[in-house]
């Protein structure tokens, strides 16, 4: 996964791994997001951090939550949220959302779903979602699969 | 409305399209919008397995493959049953092809093939090269070299025999 350092502009390899329970008070803490990550706790929960980021407790750009949903060879995005600092207008690290939405799908080609990967977004945002990343739209859900799917994997990783 | 309240309040501050540049937030749905929602994507998605043409197959199967051997090259130990050959044999099975295809795909002699899939002889980087092309760039040319050097590392720091050999050719070594 590479991430973009917009000050330096340059990339800046990252790693996504599972958010531990020790974490969740810390990324409650760090008020650097918005939505409670604590009742996410019952889904997948990843982070996003800097590989070259050596602090005990390396700074979180991101976070993902994901429905494993075996009986449609499907993996539901619950919600992502970037942390404050990486957030438009001002925001210092580019690239996190796609490289989150990146590994959903990876888990998605893992479990041998195609790459399906599907969410059920606020319809507000739903052409935007369409547009920057090439979802479908079929009723209130969209979802990726196959060839639009491996092109994310690609731009992300 | 769990979701739509804290939605409300970032778009006092930013604009949908800043919005979903950072974030993927859900719909609150009522129950029966949520069961009406699923019905559509069960539906769509079971539609959509029973469509499948052989290309996306593997397609697919190439990327699944593709994650096994980063997993691998990143996090486990080095093991003779996931050499580079094993993948190899892997790839093949999985593009659904026979290794006399392969090796005409690849340009490279059938018995040659077969060696490197059998661990006799040792691939080099240009067959990485055309992997990568022939994979349609899916698996790079970085990760199958990753695989061979996994192997020659583990052999390296084992070979007593070979590094007694070359050591006797030395001389003038700095004395540490």
């Amino acid at each position: 996964m590479k991430l973009l350092d917009l000050e330096k502009q340059e990339e800046v390899e990252a790693e996504i791994v599972e958010v531990k329970d020790s974490d969740f008070k810390l990324i409650k803490k760090t008020k650097q997001f918005e939505f409670d990550w604590i009742k996410e706790k019952k889904n997948h929960v990843f982070k996003i951090i800097a590989l070259n980021d050596e602090r005990a407790k390396p700074e979180i750009h991101g976070l993902l939550s994901v429905i494993d949903v075996r009986e449609e060879y499907r993996i539901h995005i619950n919600l992502i949220e970037i942390s404050n600092d990486n957030k438009s207008p001002n925001k210092k690290i580019d690239n996190v959302a796609g490289c989150l939405i990146a590994f959903a799908i990876q888990i998605a080609f893992e479990n041998n779903y195609n790459g399906f990967t599907s969410l059920v977004p606020k319809s507000e945002l739903i052409n935007l979602y369409v547009n920057k990343y090439g979802f479908s739209q079929f009723g209130r859900q969209l979802g990726i699969q196959g060839r639009e799917a491996i092109r994310i994997i690609q731009k992300y990783q | 409305m769990k979701y739509d309240k804290i939605y409300q309040e970032l778009r006092k501050k930013y604009t949908d399209e800043e919005i979903a540049e950072s974030m993927m937030i859900p719909a609150d749905l009522t129950k029966e919008e949520k069961e009406e929602s699923d019905k559509e994507i069960r539906e769509y998605r079971m539609n959509l397995l029973r469509n499948m043409s052989d290309e996306d197959m593997i397609l697919s199967d190439v990327m699944r493959l593709r994650f096994q051997i980063e997993e691998y090259v990143k996090k486990e130990q080095f093991s003779m049953d996931k050499t580079f050959g094993k993948y190899l044999a892997e790839y093949i099975r999985v593009v659904k092809k026979t290794r006399k295809e392969i090796s005409e795909d690849l340009s490279i002699h059938y018995t040659k093939l077969s060696r490197i899939i059998n661990d006799k002889e040792e691939p080099n980087i240009e067959l990485s090269y055309r992997l990568e092309k022939h994979s349609g760039n899916l698996i790079r040319a970085k990760i199958w070299w990753k695989l061979m050097i996994k192997k020659h590392e583990f052999i390296l720091v084992r070979d007593e025999k070979t590094r007694k050999r070359e050591q006797k050719k030395v001389k003038n070594f700095l004395r540490a």
